[in-house]
This record gives C-alpha cells, structure tokens and sequence, in this order.
C-alpha cells in the first residue's frame, strides 16, 4: 500500500475490506432476488469481480459501499435474466422443458414465511432484501432501484401486505 | 390483495425504525421483518474464497489532467508572446546598432534583384550596389527620442546632415502635443550616401521601425537608351535624305514629318531617361522621429492589436461554435430522444423480468 495520492484516498476503503465487509450482504440481496441458492453464488461472484474492475470509479462520497455494491449486483443479476429469457425463448422453440427452479432456503425463516416469500415476485424479493434484509434506508434503496423514494415506499408497503396475506392465509388453510 | 395506502406506508416505515407496534397488525409485521432479518444467511465458503482471490490492482501512474496545468499556460504564454512580439521591436539595440551596421553593410554584395522590396525591422538593409548598375531607393526609418527637445534637436540635426551629404529636405512636419510630439521628414539623399545618411540618422535616437525599398532601373535606362540610339540613327538617316537632292516636294514633306515624330519621341525618352536617373541619383528618404512616449502608445496600440486578433479569433470560434450547434442540435435531440427511449425500454424490460413469477420447485 503506497501513500495516498489525493485527498480523498485518505478516507477511502479498501477494496478487500469493502469486499470483506459487504460479502454477506451482497449475497443476500441476490439470494433474495433471485431465489436461487446456486445462482446468487455465481452471481455474488461476478458482481466482486464487475466491482473490482470498476473500483477506481467508486466514489466513497457519493453512496455507501453496500448501495454501490447493490447497483452492481443489480445490473449482474438482470443482465443473467435476459440472457436467462433468450435462452428460455429458444428452448421453448425447441420444445425443451423448463429448468425447476431450486428450494428457497434462508437461513433461520420459518417454513410459512419461506413459502410466502417464495410467492413474490423478483421485484418484490428485492425490495423486500434491500429495505429489510439489508435494512437500507428509503434513499438508499431507491437509488438502487432506479426509482423514486416514493415508489420505493410503496412497493415495500405493497410487498409486505402481499406477504402479510400470504401468511394470514396459510395459517387459516 | 388490499392496495396500501400513504398510512401503511408510514406504518411500516416506522416499525423499519425500530416504532413499537400498535395493533396486532402491526406486531404481525414487525414479527416478519425481525424474522427477516434474524434469517441472515451466510455466503458460502467457496464464494468467499473466490471474493478473496480479487486483488486490489495497483494504481498505475498516470499524469491524468494534471500536465494540462502545465501545457496550456505555457501555450498561451507562447500565443501571448507572439501576439504580442509581432512586428518590429529594435528599441533595444538603438544607437549603437547604426555604425556597426553600416559596417556590415559595406561589407554585403550588392543586391542582383531587378526589384527587390525589402520591408523588415530587423537590423538589416541592403547595401547600395559598387556595380554601375541604377537602383532606386527608398529608406524609411523611425526613431524614439526621449522627449519633445530631443525632438526638436533631432529634427534639426537630420535636416543638417541631409544638407551635409548634398541632399535636401522636402518636406517637413513637426507636431507636439502636451508631452509627446512627431517629427515626418522627407529627405532627398544622393544615392551614393545613403549608407552614410543611414548611419548617421540612427545615431539620432532609438529606432523603432525601418524598411528599405530597392528598385533596380538599369533595365529601363538600357531600354531607353536603346531606343534612343535607335531615334538618333533614324533621324540621322532622315536628315541625310533631306540633304540630298531630288526629293518631290512630297517625299520631302513626308520625311520631314517623319523626322519631327522622331524629334518629339527622342525628347520624350530623353525627359523620362533624365527622370530615371535623377531619381536613381537621389535616395527618397522618410525619417519619423518620435517621443518615447508616441511611441509607448504605439506600442500599446499593439496590445489593443492583440487584443483584437483575441476578440476576432473568438467571435469566428463563436460564429463556428454557433454554425455547429445549429447543425448538431437537431441531431443532439434525436439522440436524447433516442436516449430516454432506450432507458425507457430497458427499465420496462427489468420491470418484466423482475415480475415474472418464480418457478415451482418439484416436490
């Protein structure tokens, strides 16, 4: 480690200890999101090695490590869907069967909420993991996102009714 | 399922901060987010040991933007210095670059241009040809002089030696106005002083301005005196028809006329010839001669010069800057149109793949 060169390199994290310090946060996130145990593996993975290669653009003073990290591992887990979605559109042409997707399985969650989470979409997972799980705030999340502060809101409040409900219905079933 | 409305939103905001619930619905909720939370699964050990591998790399040196810092100043620096250097600047070298120059313009050959216009501000002029050949000069030379009695004395001074070197003075002009004042001098020189009069005019002050104007005449003197030779024979030959006898009375007209054609074109060249060599006889010289002052304004005349060139130069990167916009605004747009277009679909896109329902695992 060499002296700093600039101002700002004074305050600046480490990428190992940003990686050390936001690795399990990251791979919740896109164990939420995807819902796919094996996926978020891979994908946790790709988003360190994306991060890595953009590191010199990070700027500590415009977002938190784990929001910067976040929008990474955003970007990672849709570029996989599309490639996901072409991939589904020509095994359907060729008439193959879609893959089963894997158990959910998050640690310490009891199997009513398990399953009522394993119901929400991607879109709910995900803001579910970073306004929950994360424990992100409003701005932060929504930043991730693309969205407003607003909708954000909104689409956690939407997203825990949901799951709410799911619950509700579980325990009366 | 019930849509949320703004005080759900709180609601839920608030237990995320740590609020107690209210209502058994509350509780409901809060009980979800700590369980979600408490669940805080681990990434595996091989992911990590693959997160570890990643190094660092290290910073490669580069400069960046910082030699900018450097280079634009040093160019505008430059730009400035020539900008403002352009021209003549001899004020320096003053009196003392006269009698060495004359010097060394003894030493230099003669000048073999038929028409060599010469106009420099360096300590340069051609030498005045030792070969019998007729040039036409024309010498201006521009002298600082401190104040406006060193002005008055320089001016009577060149008046002075113009006489001393069997010139004359043509015209004369002497202009003071409160601390500065100009002297316009038009000197006739004998050629065959010039170099003389050069010297010893430089010694009046310091110049700031000369150019010397060489014009070789020996081409229209050879013509003219070709023709000329060319008359004379041709009315030699007339009168010694005219000598003889037993012309008609017409014939004798008719060569007569012939003669007087002759006589009024020999008199015309001749005039022109005597014009030639009087001119070539006698250097015109101009002679400026300038208090420090004058001639401080013209150098800030100069910086109002520069300056002007710096407001040309940006109206045309204005007018240019102005021409391009006009041409790429259109594209501008349609580019940012295409832009928000492509954000729009693409966040459509993520919205679709992000809806899309999980799949059933297999029991």
């Amino acid at each position: 480690m060499g002296r700093p060169r600039r101002r700002s390199d004074v305050n600046r994290p480490t990428f190992a200890g940003v990686a050390e310090d936001c690795l399990d946060e990251v791979y919740r996130y896109l164990l939420m999101l995807t819902a796919n145990p094996s996926l978020a593996d891979d994908l946790t993975g790709a988003t360190f090695e994306k991060a890595l290669k953009q590191w010199r653009r990070y700027d500590p003073r415009r977002a938190a490590p784990i929001t910067w990290l976040c929008s990474i591992a955003r970007t990672t887990a849709l570029d996989h869907f599309r490639a996901d979605a072409r991939r589904r559109r020509r095994e359907e042409r060729f008439a193959l069967e879609q893959p089963e997707a894997e158990e959910l399985h998050l640690a310490g969650l009891s199997p009513e909420l398990e399953a009522a989470v394993g119901e929400l979409t991607a879109a709910e997972r995900e803001v579910l993991a970073l306004r929950v799980v994360l424990d992100l705030d409003a701005e932060s999340a929504a930043r991730v996102l693309g969205v407003s502060r607003t909708a954000c809101s909104m689409r956690l409040a939407r997203t825990l009714t949901k799951l709410e409900e799911r619950m509700a219905a579980d325990a009366l079933a | 399922m019930r849509s949320p409305d703004a005080t759900d939103v709180e609601r839920i905001e608030g237990l995320l901060r740590g609020m107690p619930p209210e209502t058994e619905r509350d509780a409901q909720l809060e009980r979800m987010i700590r369980e979600l939370r408490t669940a805080s699964p681990q990434a595996p050990r091989e992911v990590r040991e693959r997160v570890r591998t990643l190094r660092e790399p290290e910073r490669q040196r580069s400069l960046g933007w910082r030699p900018v810092l450097v280079v634009v100043p040093v160019a505008l620096a430059f730009a400035g210095a020539a900008l403002l250097g352009r021209g003549d600047d001899n004020s320096d070298q003053g009196v003392a670059f006269s009698r060495e120059r004359a010097a060394a313009l003894e030493a230099q050959p003669a000048p073999q241009a038929k028409d060599a216009e010469d106009a420099f501000a360096g300590p340069l002029a051609p030498t005045i040809s030792e070969t019998a050949r007729a040039q036409e000069w024309d010498v201006s030379l521009a002298l600082a002089v401190r104040d406006n009695r060193n002005l008055s004395d320089a001016s009577a001074e060149a008046i002075r030696t113009t006489r001393s070197l069997g010139g004359f003075v043509v015209s004369s002009n002497v202009a003071t106005q409160g601390r500065t004042g100009r002297a316009d001098l038009v000197l006739r020189i004998p050629q065959r002083r010039v170099q003389d009069a050069i010297a010893q005019f430089s010694e009046l002050g310091a110049i700031t301005g000369q150019q010397v104007t060489v014009q070789d005449r020996q081409a229209d003197l050879d013509r003219l005196a070709k023709r000329i030779d060319t008359l004379r024979i041709q009315v030699a030959e007339i009168d010694a028809q005219l000598a003889q006898g037993g012309l008609s009375k017409v014939d004798r007209l008719r060569l007569e006329l012939r003669r007087q054609r002759l006589q009024g074109e020999l008199k015309q060249l001749t005039r022109e010839r005597t014009g030639i060599a009087n001119e070539v006889a006698l250097s015109e010289f101009s002679l400026t001669l300038e208090t420090r002052r004058a001639a401080a304004a013209a150098g800030d005349s100069r910086i109002d010069g520069a300056v002007g060139d710096a407001v040309e130069v940006l109206s045309v990167a204005a007018a240019a800057g102005l021409f391009l916009l006009i041409v790429l605004a259109p594209l501008a747009v349609i580019a940012a149109l295409l832009f928000l277009v492509r954000r729009s679909l693409r966040r459509r896109e993520e919205e679709r793949l992000l809806e899309q329902p999980r799949p059933t695992p297999s029991s």
